[in-house]
């Protein structure tokens, strides 16, 4: 009699999900699902709303990554008005961004992903926390920690404040930045650059503790997906669309945002509320592909800092290129915000940082907008459609979640199938199957575009579909 | 030189919830010397101001408190067993214990609510209750 395996929820990441693992008659995996089990609907409820309010309201997905959805949304609704924003506009909506993905990863990396690496994937539940973390190694908790502020306190510098600021606005941003608050950011930087080299030291080595989550967190061939600068350069804020292939080569390049429905298509599967997409020119599930953190590492030449080049150099002189295990995303979010610290010195050092012009204004000249760029967790999509008065008539947002939402089932059946011993999961193999999600990182409020915690359930049922074990933990 | 950091939290969508953030408001406008913080929910990020404060004030709604009132209390550090989407004042500055070794004098002065509708606006009770909560956190400000 074959028999499931349920875990709900699924704890520390962002938002509320399950797992379902059904089992063979002889014990072995058959099968695994992640399923989101959660929605709330933005796409519908911002229809009839004005156009330039889309920035504020689509910030309201996220309290994590809010300033992704206003940065993608303002750039959607720059093509409805049909302008080229200001250069130093799109400056300072560079270095929000950078802020956003060096304050997110920060959380990804040290909140909820250390106590499985500093503690270890066995450890005590009741320790596995920021808490523990800080009892057994102090000085990687404060410095997640201090990380976390410097980016969230760029943000409120910047913005005004750090969940759901509007100073991001069609045509641009509201006000220009003045030389005291350049000075205060940049002040900041330096701490933040000693942080991550501390963190990199210490945890370069810890990431060689854990071969078997390497070979099976996730590590399989797939498509990689994200924005360069055109010449192979990281960028996160605006650029074409490459796609690379699990042996390096690139497949597509310079796709360009509005041609999106030509190359990435969703399905809706009956057990979750979160949409899988795909590389449509492979079709589904072939065109399975993976963004984020590691993607981007996987698409690019190289990221365009020093430092952040030779960290990458080193990584891919460990573990290979391109890395095929998701477990390498913990590293590549700790080179990513190496890189975001070393930009927003570059960024903040240009003169023109401080130009006033930061602004144009415009009717809306355009019926459609889309746009994309990267938000911490991978490629961020807003696509509106709007009336001859600018009301808000049809939206569609692709959220890195779901770009990774494939890659993700499937990481989660090779790890279930790893772990999951004689029909019987134990407390470890459970943290395993939940870290193996954790390594992406994944925000189901952005996802399904619905509010919530993210507490985890893990049900595994028989071959007859009936649950014969369950792990819950509240988030 | 350290100064004192005030920390209104609450939720200002919550009609009433946010008179913490309400009384914050009201003391930096009584003591520009002090560090004020108005937020949504404690997160150890606050670790780092704790760490650089001369005292630390928390100002909150509470549910449990006749509607109206307003209690002040010293403070201690506690350790938390698990942590992921809530922290209290005691447990925060467990926290900043823990990473800094430093914890400044904290208070609590918190203020019983019981209108907690979808409102950006505070009750008339809880304006009243947001201005003696200020009141109460200057008074401690003095005797410290």
């Amino acid at each position: 009699m074959s028999q499931t395996i349920l875990i709900d929820p699924v704890t520390r990441i962002e938002g509320h999900a399950k797992v379902t693992i059904q089992l063979a008659d002889d014990g072995s995996v058959a099968d695994a699902r992640l399923h989101i089990t959660q929605l709330r609907g933005f796409e519908k409820f911002c229809e009839n709303r004005p156009f330039y309010e889309m920035p504020s309201l689509m910030a309201r997905i996220c309290g994590i990554c809010p300033v992704s959805h206003l940065i993608t949304s303002a750039k959607a609704c720059d093509a409805i008005l049909g302008v080229n924003i200001p250069a130093n506009a799109a400056r300072l909506r560079r270095i929000l961004n950078l802020a956003q993905i060096l304050q997110s990863h920060a959380l990804s990396v040290f909140h909820l992903s250390s106590p499985d690496l500093v503690l270890g994937m066995d450890a005590p539940p009741e320790t596995r926390n920021l808490f523990g973390v800080a009892a057994a190694a102090s000085e990687v908790a404060r410095d997640g920690i201090r990380l976390r502020q410097i980016g969230q306190q760029i943000i409120e510098t910047l913005a005004g404040k750090r969940i759901h600021p509007a100073w991001v606005v069609p045509g641009g941003v509201s006000a220009p930045l003045t030389e005291d608050k350049r000075d205060h950011i940049a002040a900041m930087l330096p701490d933040g650059i000693s942080a991550i080299d501390r963190t990199l030291d210490r945890f370069r080595s810890l990431f060689q503790r854990f071969p078997e989550e390497m070979e099976c967190f996730a590590n399989f061939p797939s498509l990689f997906l994200g924005l360069t600068d055109g010449a192979g350069k990281l960028e996160y804020y605006d650029g074409p669309l490459r796609v690379v292939a699990a042996d390096g080569n690139v497949i597509a390049s310079g796709l360009k945002a509005e041609d999106y429905p030509n190359y990435i298509g969703e399905v809706a599967e009956n057990d979750s509320y979160l949409k899988s997409a795909y590389y449509s020119p492979m079709g589904y599930p072939d065109g399975i592909y993976r963004v984020g953190p590691l993607a981007r590492l996987n698409l690019v030449t190289h990221c365009g800092t020093r430092r952040a080049d030779h960290e990458l150099g080193v990584l891919r002189t460990v573990s290979g290129a391109p890395l095929l295990s998701s477990f390498h995303y913990h590293h590549a979010r700790l080179i990513e915000m190496l890189y975001a610290v070393e930009r927003l010195e570059e960024l903040l050092g240009d003169p023109d940082v401080l130009n006033p012009h930061v602004r144009a204004f415009a009717e809306p000249n355009c019926d459609e907008g889309v746009a994309m760029s990267e938000a911490p967790r991978g490629t961020l999509l807003h696509h509106y459609k709007v009336d001859s008065n600018g009301l808000i008539r049809w939206a569609n947002l692709i959220i890195a979640t779901g770009h990774n939402n494939l890659a993700m089932n499937r990481g989660v059946k090779q790890a279930a199938s790893y772990f999951v011993r004689d029909g019987k999961l134990s407390e470890g193999a459970l943290n395993r199957v939940e870290a193996v999600i954790r390594t992406f990182d994944p925000c189901l409020s952005c996802s399904t575009h619905a509010v919530g915690q993210m507490p985890l359930r893990i049900f595994l049922l028989g071959p007859d579909g009936a649950v014969i074990d369950t792990r819950s933990r509240e988030s | 030189m350290k100064r004192p950091l005030i920390i209104g939290y609450g939720n200002r969508l919550r009609e009433d919830d946010g008179v913490g953030v309400r009384a914050a408001g009201l003391i930096g406008e009584l003591l520009p010397g002090a560090e004020v913080v108005e937020t949504l929910q404690l997160t150890p990020e606050l670790v780092c101001k704790i760490a650089e404060a001369s005292v630390v004030i928390f100002l909150d709604a509470a549910v449990d408190q006749l509607p109206g009132s307003v209690v002040s209390r010293e403070l201690a550090p506690e350790p938390a067993a698990a942590w992921s989407h809530h922290l209290s004042p005691s447990q925060l500055l467990g926290l900043a214990e823990q990473l800094t070794g430093v914890v400044p004098p904290a208070f609590l002065v918190s203020a019983g609510v019981d209108h907690l509708g979808w409102s950006e606006r505070l009750s008339p009770r809880a304006e009243t209750t947001a201005a003696e909560m200020a009141a109460s956190a200057v008074q401690i400000l003095e005797s410290c």
